[in-house]
């Protein structure tokens, strides 16, 4: 079993290749995970970016299933974006939450991207697991796999990175108190291409 | 005497060379011809039922809008289920477009496909 030092996760199966510039103040709660896919075709390619800084996750898959730590556990990474309604999404709203829901986002002579920014403001205020994951509380999981433009459609994740990414997923679920239910893939969560990580099993 | 001559071929040959990149630039001028429909991902018809996008205005989303990276798309803005879609002349290239309601796009010409973004170029709705 691996163990967590000092927000590293140390086990044979994680190499560590930690990036100070994708990491972005102290992350104190870690109630979900949320998994993504790369839409590059090899690991270099993300280290590449993760080295100037910016967007990134905590854990990276490469095509082999070779697992990374990219950044510390114990700090955010911006992997998320602005957040949709849980309870809309999932068909759970009380009266009062789908009645606030729906008066952001059909809300008349405002423009979507003004909509779903107050959405995601408004989804904000609620604890989890109310709401869906946020950096604030969140691991991201990234694995390598291109998006072809033309089909609109992520690379299938082979059964090495799957296997991989159950292998990092319970070490997750036994150093945070995280269950199945807290792992999400990313347009669950966010508006993304609806393929991503659409085939990742766990 | 040489001199005046180089001076005015030298005025003559700079002329040619701005009339002919002048001639370049309007050929990569995106015509937009049709707006073909409208569409959603994820049966989000109820979210998207506002969403629509006129000739002009796709027009003018492509005129302002700058090219962005698949990395910046994934990364910078949101990938709204709604969109419209339609088609669109470059020089003599018959390409199809896509705007989605996130303030983003693609053009597409053959096998090739460019994203786009524009922050302030799509209406209230």
């Amino acid at each position: 079993m691996s163990t967590l030092k000092q927000g590293l996760l140390l086990d044979p199966k994680v190499t560590q290749k930690v990036f100070s510039g994708i990491e972005r103040g102290a992350l104190n709660k870690i109630n979900a995970l949320v998994i993504h896919q790369t839409g590059a075709n090899t690991a270099q390619q993300t280290f590449n970016s993760y080295a100037k800084g910016g967007h990134g996750a905590h854990f990276l898959i490469d095509k082999k299933g070779a697992i990374y730590q990219t950044a510390r556990v114990t700090q955010k990474a911006y992997h998320v974006g602005k957040i949709k309604s849980k309870c809309y999404e999932t068909k759970s709203c009380t009266k009062v939450q789908l009645q606030s829901a729906t008066q952001l986002l059909f809300q008349k002579g405002v423009s979507y991207s003004s909509r779903i920014g107050s959405l995601h403001h408004h989804e904000k205020t609620k604890p989890y697991p109310d709401r869906f994951p946020l950096n604030s509380d969140s691991l991201g999981i990234e694995i390598v796999g291109s998006y072809d433009t033309l089909k609109k459609q992520y690379e299938a994740i082979s059964p090495l990175q799957n296997s991989s990414l159950k292998w990092l997923i319970n070490e997750l679920y036994t150093h945070f108190n995280i269950t199945s239910a807290d792992v999400y893939r990313h347009p669950e969560v966010s508006y993304k291409m609806p393929s991503e990580a659409s085939s990742a099993t766990w | 005497m040489v001199n005046k001559y180089s001076f005015r071929l030298l005025v003559f040959i700079s002329m040619a060379l701005i009339i002919s990149c002048t001639q370049s630039n309007d050929s990569n001028e995106i015509e937009i011809t049709e707006v073909t429909g409208s569409g959603t991902d994820n049966n989000s018809k109820e979210f998207c039922s506002d969403f629509t996008v006129s000739q002009e205005a796709a027009a003018e989303f492509f005129k302002r809008a700058k090219p962005i990276s698949f990395k910046q798309l994934h990364d910078e803005y949101d990938y709204l289920p709604c969109y419209s879609n339609g088609t669109a002349r470059i020089g003599s290239d018959s390409c199809t477009w896509e705007i989605r309601a996130g303030n983003t796009g693609e053009l597409r010409c053959g096998t090739t496909v460019e994203h786009f973004a524009c922050d302030d170029c799509l209406d209230a709705q």
